[in-house]
């Protein structure tokens, strides 16, 4: 049973009692609320994951819950604990969702290390993964949503899983986390997502999620061969330029952005630099969504 | 130190990635990746064939690349990064 086919009432009774359990690609979290407004946006942004078994292994637990203290008497906020501890000060409670979100981000980066874990998207088609590399606000998440628009499999939006064993990328198939200008924009462009709810006061400004296609949630199993590493930088009416960069310097900058290649010593140069031998690097400046499809053909990947 | 003190690599198990125009190097005893010009790498490359002094690697140096740098700071540099030492 998929968590978009559960009535609210149900869902959310489930959620305020054990809680339920679901699977993110390698990962099976359960996750305990009783936050309405979350169990709204989850069931929308969940809507293709299956739910698990209680009995089946579980990587983490995520419990939303009110804070504790006269704070809770008075604003409503919302307190995010992952395996029982809190990880953020207390949010207003109708952001609970992008606090989740952010909690399975942390839960995600700071255990999952049979993987070189790189802060970046990717995304797959025909067999062939790109990973979208760069800080926040480059535009990577924009160029993801944008990729899928165009088609392309979800693999991950945040954190890119590289299996260290095979150096494929793992799916984790969560919402893409859209920020500020490039939501309207996606949603001009791409009417064909489904969006989630718009938060329009985060900290780091007005968050939107592109719920992940059931077709990439249904795939969440099925890893994926990088084939490009892409560094994309959105300066809004500039003209598209792709240009490649040395792999040295690329395996570096990726080095810069994986979270725990430190902690994996040898095994994450090894890991990284296997990967980096064997496929191109590129940064991609780029101003518009209308630009994408130029990336595409110019990469030999444009809709045949 | 004088040019003709001899330096070895600290330890013997380095991990290299290389392209054209720069290479990075994992030293596991550290677990640091450096980021190398050719000039560094070139050097500790020869090192890794048997100790040399500086003004041995400079001698080759001028050799294969036609020009050479300032390899005794470069050394000590390298030396206070943990990956060469005197011999």
């Amino acid at each position: 049973m998929r968590v978009g086919e559960w009535p609210l009432t149900d869902l959310s009774a489930r959620l305020a009692g054990t809680g339920i359990s679901f699977a993110s690609g390698p990962f099976v979290v359960r996750v305990v609320n009783n936050n309405r407004t979350f169990t709204r946006d989850f069931s929308t942004l969940y809507a293709h994951h299956p739910l698990h078994a209680q009995e089946e292994v579980e990587d983490c637990h995520i419990r939303l819950l009110p804070p504790w203290g006269i704070r809770r008497f008075l604003r409503r906020q919302v307190l995010c604990q992952v395996d029982g501890r809190v990880l953020f000060h207390p949010y207003p409670h109708h952001l609970a969702m992008p606090v989740f979100e952010w909690g399975l981000n942390q839960a995600i980066a700071t255990r999952a290390h049979q993987y070189l874990i790189l802060h970046a998207a990717c995304v797959e088609s025909r067999g062939q993964a790109w990973i979208l590399a760069g800080s926040s606000g480059a535009g990577k998440s924009t160029l993801c949503a944008a990729l899928v628009g165009e088609g392309w499999r979800l693999l991950s939006d945040e954190l890119t899983l590289i299996d260290t064993d095979s150096g494929q990328a793992a799916p984790l198939a969560r919402p893409i986390s859209l920020k500020n200008d490039a939501i309207p924009h996606l949603r001009d462009h791409y009417p064909h997502l489904s969006f989630g709810p718009l938060y329009p006061d985060t900290r780091k400004g007005a968050v939107s999620h592109v719920v992940p296609p059931q077709d990439s949630v249904t795939r969440m199993a099925e890893n994926a061969m990088p084939a490009l590493v892409l560094f994309p930088e959105f300066i809004p009416g500039t003209t598209p330029l792709l240009s490649p960069l040395p792999r040295v310097q690329g395996a570096f900058q990726v080095a810069g952005h994986a979270l725990n290649y430190d902690l994996l010593g040898e095994v994450g140069f090894r890991t990284l630099t296997g990967m980096m031998a064997k496929i191109p690097c590129l940064t991609f400046r780029y101003g518009h969504l209308r630009q994408v499809p130029w990336l595409l053909a110019e990469l030999g990947m444009h809709r045949g | 130190m004088p040019s003709s003190t001899p330096w070895r690599l600290r330890h013997d198990r380095l991990l290299w990635f290389h392209d054209e125009e720069a290479s990075l190097l994992f030293n596991p005893a550290s677990g640091q990746t450096h980021l190398l010009n050719p000039s560094a790498a070139f050097a500790l490359e020869q090192l890794a064939q048997g100790p040399a002094s500086a003004g041995q690697l400079a001698a080759r140096e001028e050799a294969t690349w036609g020009m050479t740098l300032e390899i005794l700071a470069l050394l000590r540099q390298l030396h206070r990064l943990g990956l060469v030492e005197p011999a």
